[in-house]
């Protein structure tokens, strides 16, 4: 199942590698070993998924990178960021 | 400081012994930290047992392998006093590059700066096959008496860095004290009107554009922020270190701020210390320059531009509004007092030859490449092209051969496809860069032939035991329509289909190695 959150990373690096489209990235896809993202660019990703989700605070002592191999993963512990629902 | 002295061993004696009895810091990681006052003493004590390394000639050099450690700075001090050609090695070097580069120098020491009491241990087991001593660095070392004078003299190497270049031996660029001395004296006139309480630890200490870093700490007794390149994707925790420690003087390759630049919290709300920008290694291009004046209202931004060869940078201009309202890119600036910057065939366009007091020793057994290089003592030619203003004001044009950099690092495509074909079973390959947002990101290798991704993956794994993480490329494709062969001129809108339609793709990547310099 895609969540909500799921769309927006999967939109934010088609955005970030220029992609055509997302349409073969899948919640197993591996963020590092297929998409070939490093550091630098995990760091662009995050710093545009808190511009995609206002409610979203990366707490930087709690990143770590065997959290978000996958885009599964990183969904999760993106949720686990999340503030209180801001009023819709 | 007023770096006054004009022999360059008193004079780096003199900047030193002003390190004593002051107990400001010097260097602070997330960790540890390291005060002048220890670094002083650390450092003369490891350059009196350096003394005794048998070097009548002072030629041998020590290599200094560690990543952002305080005890890299007691290492680097210890060799400039006991008059040590130096060589920076960073930890993600592959063992075999480790191995050849202490062979090709024929280092007489290896000084492990990291905490890690097991490290000295487990380099002396990579650098296996080689006789050289391994040694711990000890920041609370004292030192037993005055230290013997050396017979180092002013244009002897005083540092090598080693260089992109993967085929044969790796490629050692020596810098002489007297060129060192000129880069200080240098760094006294740039930043003589900026005040600052302290300083970034962006850059590696392989990468000599660190020695902006490290010698305006060492001039103004400033401490050092460093930033562990493994806590790359923090860039919060980073800035919040900046923020604490009041940083005021940035130093960077224009990409790792094109990275700060994408947290929010990169502004001069959160770090209003930060008020001088000072930038090379790479083009610095407008979005850069419009955003950091943006957030950091009044800021300064200085560029400079220059190859390692000639110590650093060669030239320096501040960054103003006009620049950026004018048509053309932004200038790489002046040439630096004592160097004297030439365009051939000129007189305002062409090669850039630099000739002067920061051009320096040359390649370490290298006498082919020296020879193109450096065609006459005290004359370098870059490679770049460039276009000369009347009023002296330089801008950069390109590369002339395939060398590009990729994040700050000098990658030569052509070195890479060539030790790709070098490889069993491989016929041809094409290197080119992965762009993104007009920025060369990382690599991509294009395997013709039929090979499957498990060759790729091998081809990836092998390189990378090789070379630097910097020249594996990430991305690897085979199994492309070959209809066309590669000829002399590759067809971009021909590769990225190659790109699309590989049977076969491989993403190397690269657990705990940082591609940013």
């Amino acid at each position: 199942m895609t969540t909500h959150i799921d769309t927006q990373i999967i939109d934010a690096i088609v955005e970030l590698l220029d992609m055509d489209d997302g349409s073969s990235i899948t919640p197993d896809t591996r963020i590092e070993d297929d998409l070939g993202l490093d550091s630098g660019l995990l760091l662009e990703l995050f710093m545009a998924l808190e511009e995609r989700l206002p409610a979203l605070e990366i707490d930087p002592s709690e990143l770590r990178p065997e959290q978000f191999s996958t885009i599964q993963s990183l969904s999760t512990l993106i949720a686990s960021f999340m503030k209180e629902d801001a009023p819709a | 400081m007023k770096p006054q002295a004009d022999d360059p061993h008193q004079l780096l004696r003199d900047i030193h012994r002003r390190f004593a009895g002051s107990g400001a810091e010097a260097y602070r990681t997330t960790s540890e930290t390291l005060s002048f006052d220890r670094l002083y003493h650390a450092s003369l004590a490891l350059a009196e047992t350096l003394a005794r390394v048998p070097d009548p000639r002072c030629s041998r050099p020590v290599l200094i392998w560690g990543h952002k450690d305080p005890r890299y700075l007691v290492a680097y001090w210890a060799c400039l006093l006991a008059g040590r050609p130096l060589v920076p090695a960073e930890q993600d070097t592959p063992a075999e590059r480790l191995r050849q580069i202490v062979q090709t120098c024929d280092a007489s020491v290896v000084l492990v700066a990291d905490a890690d009491p097991n490290a000295p241990t487990q380099l002396h087991k990579t650098l296996t096959g080689s006789d050289v001593p391994v040694w711990s660095v000890d920041l609370d070392a004292a030192p037993a008496q005055d230290l013997p004078p050396h017979d180092a003299a002013p244009d002897d190497v005083a540092y090598i860095m080693f260089s992109s270049g993967t085929l044969g031996q790796p490629k050692g660029i020596q810098v002489t004290y007297a060129n060192l001395a000129d880069f200080i004296r240098w760094q006294d006139q740039l930043l003589a009107g900026a005040s600052f309480n302290g300083v970034t630890g962006n850059i590696r200490h392989c990468f000599d554009v660190s020695l902006f870093e490290l010698w305006n700490s060492w001039l103004r007794l400033r401490p050092i922020t460093a930033l562990n390149h493994a806590d790359f994707a923090n860039s919060t925790g980073y800035i919040r270190r900046l923020a604490a420690d009041q940083v005021g003087l940035w130093v960077s390759t224009p990409s790792i701020t094109r990275l700060m630049l994408r947290n929010r919290r990169f502004n001069g709300t959160t770090l209003p210390a930060l008020s001088t920008f000072l930038f090379c290694g790479e083009a610095l291009t407008k979005p850069v320059v419009q955003s950091l004046f943006d957030r950091f209202p009044g800021c300064r931004v200085l560029n400079t531009y220059g190859p390692t060869e000639c110590t650093v940078a060669v030239t320096a201009v501040d960054i103003t509004a006009d620049h950026l309202a004018a048509p053309e890119d932004l200038p790489i600036g002046y040439a630096r007092p004592g160097t004297a910057l030439v365009a051939d065939p000129g007189p305002d366009q062409g090669e850039i030859e630099i000739r002067g007091a920061s051009v320096g020793r040359g390649y370490l057994k290298l006498p082919d490449k020296q020879g193109r290089a450096f065609p006459a003592p005290g004359c370098y030619r870059t490679g770049d092209r460039g276009l000369r203003r009347a009023d002296g004001l330089w801008y950069f044009g390109g590369r002339i051969d395939r060398e590009i950099k990729v994040q700050g690092m000098r990658v030569d495509l052509d070195d890479i496809e060539a030790h790709i074909r070098r490889q069993p079973g491989i016929e041809d390959a094409v290197v080119e860069p992965y762009m993104l947002r007009g920025e060369a990101r990382a690599l991509n290798a294009y395997i013709f032939g039929d090979h499957t991704a498990d060759v790729l993956k091998q081809l990836a794994g092998q390189m990378s035991r090789e070379l630097p993480p910097y020249l594996v490329p990430r991305f690897w494709y085979a199994g492309f329509e070959a209809s066309l062969n590669r000829n002399s001129k590759i067809d971009r809108a021909w590769l990225s289909e190659a790109a699309r339609t590989a049977d076969h793709r491989h993403v190397h990547s690269q657990p705990d190695a940082e591609t940013l310099s």
